[in-house]
C-alpha cells in the first residue's frame, strides 16, 4: 500500500521529501495563526500534516530503494559537512512516518476535544502552536547536523511549554508543570548544545556523518567524552530517563487532552531517537559500550525506571496521572532494549518505542473522550463507565491490556522481542525484572479496568449516556486496531525495527 | 598550575558563571529569579561558544582591508588555526590548498597583527597571489592535511570559514590575471557557494588579516534567539501563574497544589461513602 502512495506522489515532489515534510507544517503554522477562530485551524492543521504524513511514507520507501541505504538531503543546494545536512535512513524513517501517522490521528480527533477545553477565540493560535511542535519533532527526526537538531528540539519544546500550559483553562495547576518542564526543558537543551559546543571544538565539524567519521580517532579525548556527558544527560532530560523524568508526570496530567496524547505519544519518543542518533551513529557503538561501558548506565536506570514508576503508577488516584508514570516506565523498557547493544536489542527497544506510541495515543485519546463526554480523569470518575462509554471503554481496554503485554497485542509482540533479546545475551535476570514489571501492570491497567467495569458509578451522572463524537472514535479505534494488527501480525513494524537497528549496526561497520 | 589555571581564565569565568546559574535555577523558591538563573546559564553556553571561536590575534570575522576588495597576503602566517582550514579544504578537495603551505615558508615574515593600515597596497596582494597560483604540489597539501587531521584537541577549526573564502580568492585569482584590482570588488561576493569546480585554479585561502570563527557566532544567534524566545514564554506563564494563584514563590504554590488534592481526594472519599450508604440503605 505504502508504494501505491509513493508512486502517486510526482517525482518533483518525492526528491524534496525530507525539506518538504518539515517544511509544509512550519509554513502552514503562521497561516492556521492568522485564521479567525472557527473550523479553519483545524483544516489547515489536518492539511499540513497529511501532508507531512505523505512525504513520510515516501521517504520509508525511497529509504528502502536506495543504494547507499540512506537518503541525503542537502538544504540549499549547499554542500554537506558546510551544509546543513538531512540524512534520512531507516531509523528516521520509522520516526517521522510514526510522528506524522500519529500527528494526523491526533489532529483529526483534536476538533471535538480541544474545542471544549481550549478558549473558543484561540483555537487558531492553538493549532498553529501545535504545527510548530509537530515541525521541530520531524525536524528532529530529519536533520543530519547536531546543531540543527537542538535548533529543532528547542522549536518543538517552546510550543509544548505553550502547549502545556493553555490546559489552565481546565486545571490552574497546568501552569506550575509548565513552567517547570520550561526550566527542566531548557537546562536539558542547554546542556545537549554545551555537549555540541565540545564537539565542535574537537572536531571542528557539526555534521554528524562527520562527526562520525571523526570521532573515533578522538577516542580517548576527555573533551569528546565531556561532549558525550553532556548530550547524554541533555537528551535524558527531554526523554524523560528515569531519574531525570520529574517535570513528565505533572504535565501529562494537567496539559489538555489533545496534548497529553500527543506528547506522550512522539516528544518522547523523539528524543529517545535523538539519544539513540547520538549513542550510536555520531559516537558509534565501540566508544559507547566499550569505551565508556555505558551499558552499566543505561540498563540500571532502565531497569530502575520500569521498577520505580510502576510502583509509583500503582498508586495514583488520576487515570492520567498514573499513565504518566507508566510512560517513564516504558521509557525504562526501550532503554534497556538500547542498552542491550545487541541489534536485536535495539530492534526491540525500538519495536517497543512504536508500539509504546501506539499505545499511549490510543490510552490517552480514550482519556481524553472520557474527559469530552464524562468529564473528569479520577478513577472515581471512571467507575461504571464500561456500561456507559462501552464504545470507548472497549478500545481503552485493548490499549490498556497491549500496555500489560496480553498476548495477539502490540505490547506482547516488543515484551516478546526484549526478553528474547535479553535471554540471547544472557541477562536472565533482566528477564524476569521485565516480567515482573508487566505484572505491576497488571495491576495499574487492572485498578482502572475494575472501576470502569466492575464498580458502580457514583452520583446522579450515572443516568446519562451521551455519545462520543465520531472524530474521536474513529482515530481511537484506528490505534487500538493497530494495536491488535501489530500483534496479530506485525511484520511491517517488526520489519521497520529490524531495518532500523540493522542501519545502525551497518553505519558502524562503514 | 597556575599557569594552566590562568591560562584558561575564560572557561574558569564560564564553569563559575554556569554554576550560578544553575543554582540560581534550582535552589530558588521565586520564578523570576529561577528564570534568571535560566538566563544566566544560557549566557555562559554563548561565552563558551564565543570562547571556542577565539583565534590568539584574530580579529571580528568581518573581510577588512586587503582581504576585503581583492588581492591578499599571508596574514596567516602566525600559524594558529589556518592549518585546520587548508586541510579541511584538501579532504574535501584533491589539490586544495597546497600553495598554503609553501606560502608560510616563503612569505611568512610578512604576517601583520590586524590592523587595517598596516598591509600593502592591494596590488601588491595580487602579484603576490599569481605567485602563490605555483605552488601546485599536492605534497603539500597533504602535508597540511596531515597536520590538520593530527591536531584536532581543543584548537579552533577554521574550516568552515576558510572553505568559503577559498571560492571567494579562486575567483579573485581569475581576475586577477588582468590586473584590475579595484574591479575586483565587484567580483568577490562576501558568500559564495562553497562548490570546488577546478582544482587547478583553487588555490588555498591566503587572508591577509586573523578573524575569528565565525560559525560559533552564527551559531551563538541562534542561541540567543531560542533564548529569548524561552524566557517570554517563561515569563508569560508566569504572568498566568500570579493571575491563578496570587504569588510567584515556588513553594507556596506547591503548598496550594498540594490542598487542591487533599481536598479533591477528600471530596472523592465522601463520594465513595455516600454512594455506599446508598446502596447499603
Amino acid at each position: 500500500m505504502i508504494e501505491t502512495i509513493h508512486d502517486l506522489v510526482p517525482a518533483a515532489w518525492a526528491a524534496h521529501a525530507p525539506a518538504l515534510l518539515v517544511v509544509i507544517p512550519m509554513l502552514m503554522a503562521p497561516i492556521a495563526a492568522l485564521m479567525p477562530a472557527g473550523r479553519i485551524g483545524w483544516m489547515i492543521s489536518n492539511f499540513a500534516v497529511f501532508g507531512a504524513l505523505i512525504m513520510a511514507i515516501v521517504l520509508v520507501v525511497a529509504v528502502r530503494e536506495s543504494e547507499l541505504g540512506y537518503i541525503s538531503y542537502h538544504m540549499g543546494g549547499w554542500e554537506p559537512p558546510y551544509g546543513i545536512e538531512f540524512r534520512i535512513d531507516a531509523l528516521n524513517s520509522m520516526v517521522l512516518l510514526l510522528v506524522s501517522s500519529i500527528g494526523l490521528l491526533a489532529s483529526i480527533f483534536g476538533w471535538p476535544s480541544v474545542k471544549s477545553e481550549i478558549n473558543n477565540a484561540k483555537i487558531s493560535l492553538f493549532y498553529s502552536a501545535y504545527l510548530v511542535c509537530f515541525t521541530g519533532l520531524c525536524g528532529v527526526a530529519a536533520t543530519g547536523d547536531a546543531f540543527n537538531l537542538f535548533v529543532f528540539l528547542e522549536i518543538s519544546s517552546i510550543a509544548t511549554y505553550v502547549l502545556v500550559a493553555l490546559g489552565s483553562g481546565r486545571d490552574r495547576r497546568a501552569l506550575p508543570a509548565a513552567i517547570n518542564y520550561v526550566l527542566m526543558g531548557t537546562i536539558g537543551a542547554s546542556f545537549f548544545v554545551v555537549g555540541v559546543g565540545f564537539l565542535y571544538a574537537a572536531t571542528g565539524t557539526l555534521n554528524m556523518a562527520d562527526l562520525a567519521a571523526r570521532l573515533p580517532d578522538l577516542a580517548d579525548s576527555t573533551v569528546v567524552m565531556a561532549g558525550y556527558a553532556f548530550i547524554f544527560v541533555g537528551l535524558g532530560i527531554k526523554a524523560a530517563m528515569f531519574p531525570l523524568h520529574q517535570w513528565l508526570p505533572n504535565a501529562y496530567t494537567y496539559s489538555p487532552s489533545f496534548v497529553t496524547m500527543f506528547l506522550a505519544a512522539t516528544a518522547t519518543k523523539v528524543a529517545i531517537y535523538a539519544l539513540i542518533r547520538f549513542l550510536f551513529t555520531v559516537f558509534g557503538i565501540d566508544f559507547t559500550f566499550e569505551g565508556l561501558s555505558l551499558l552499566w548506565v543505561l540498563m540500571p536506570m532502565g531497569l530502575a525506571a520500569m521498577i520505580a514508576c510502576s510502583f509509583q503508577a500503582i498508586f495514583q488516584t488520576d487515570v492520567r496521572r498514573l499513565l504518566a508514570y507508566s510512560s517513564v516506565a516504558q521509557v525504562g523498557y526501550i532503554l534497556l532494549g538500547v542498552s542491550i547493544g545487541t541489534a536485536a536489542g535495539v530492534s526491540s527497544g525500538l519495536l517497543h518505542l512504536v508500539n509504546h506510541a501506539v499505545i499511549k495515543g490510543a490510552l490517552f485519546m480514550a482519556v481524553a473522550g472520557v474527559v469530552l463526554v464524562h468529564g473528569g480523569t479520577r478513577l472515581s470518575d471512571f467507575r461504571g463507565l464500561g456500561r456507559r462509554a462501552p464504545f470507548t471503554m472497549t478500545a481503552f481496554a485493548i490499549a490498556g491490556l497491549s500496555l500489560i503485554g496480553v498476548p495477539l497485542t502490540a505490547g506482547f509482540q516488543s515484551k516478546y522481542a526484549l526478553v528474547t533479546a535479553l535471554l540471547q545475551n544472557g541477562w536472565w535476570w533482566a528477564a524476569i525484572i521485565v516480567v515482573f514489571t508487566s505484572f505491576l501492570a497488571v495491576i495499574y491497567v487492572g485498578r482502572i479496568l475494575e472501576a470502569v467495569f466492575f464498580q458502580a458509578p457514583i452520583g446522579q451522572a450515572a443516568t446519562t449516556k451521551s455519545r462520543l463524537p465520531v472524530l474521536v472514535g474513529v482515530p481511537l479505534w484506528a490505534m487500538a486496531l493497530t494495536s491488535i494488527w501489530i500483534g496479530v501480525d506485525g511484520g511491517f513494524v517488526i520489519g521497520l525495527a529490524n531495518d532500523a537497528a540493522a542501519s545502525l549496526f551497518m553505519g558502524d561497520a562503514q | 598550575m597556575l599557569e594552566f589555571v590562568l591560562e584558561r581564565g575564560n572557561y574558569w569565568a564560564i564553569i563559575g558563571l554556569m554554576m550560578i546559574g544553575l543554582y540560581m535555577a534550582f535552589s530558588s523558591t521565586n520564578l523570576i529569579k529561577r528564570l534568571i538563573g535560566l538566563g544566566t546559564f544560557q549566557t555562559s553556553i554563548i561565552l563558551f561558544y564565543i570562547s571556542l571561536s577565539r583565534v590568539s590575534g584574530g580579529t571580528a570575522p568581518i573581510l577588512f582591508g586587503g582581504d576585503y576588495p581583492g588581492g591578499h597576503g599571508d596574514g596567516h602566517g602566525d600559524g594558529h588555526g589556518d592549518g585546520h582550514g587548508a586541510g579541511h579544504g584538501a579532504a574535501h578537495n584533491g589539490s586544495h590548498g597546497p600553495a598554503h603551505a609553501g606560502e608560510q615558508d616563503g612569505h611568512g615574515a610578512a604576517a601583520p597583527m590586524a590592523g587595517a593600515d598596516e598591509h600593502a597596497p592591494a596590488g601588491g596582494h595580487a602579484e603576490a597571489a599569481m605567485a602563490d597560483g605555483d605552488y601546485t604540489s599536492t605534497d603539500a597539501g597533504e602535508r597540511v592535511a596531515e597536520a590538520a587531521g593530527a591536531d584536532g584537541h581543543l584548537s579552533v577549526d577554521n574550516a568552515h570559514v576558510d572553505a568559503d573564502h577559498a571560492a571567494d580568492i579562486s575567483d579573485m585569482h581569475e581576475a586577477a590575471d588582468e590586473h584590475h584590482a579595484t574591479e575586483l570588488h565587484h567580483d568577490s561576493g562576501h558568500v559564495s557557494a562553497p562548490s570546488h569546480d577546478d582544482p587547478v585554479s583553487t588555490v588555498s585561502p591566503v587572508l591577509e588579516n586573523v578573524y575569528s570563527n565565525p560559525l560559533p557566532h552564527v551559531l551563538m544567534l541562534t542561541a540567543i534567539v531560542v533564548g529569548v524566545a524561552t524566557l517570554a514564554v517563561g515569563l508569560a506563564i508566569i504572568v498566568r501563574i500570579r493571575e491563578a494563584y496570587g504569588t510567584v514563590e515556588m513553594d507556596e504554590i506547591i503548598d496550594m497544589d498540594l490542598q487542591t488534592s487533599l481536598t479533591d481526594d477528600a471530596a472523592d472519599a465522601d463520594r465513595l461513602s455516600t454512594a455506599q450508604g446508598a446502596l447499603s440503605a
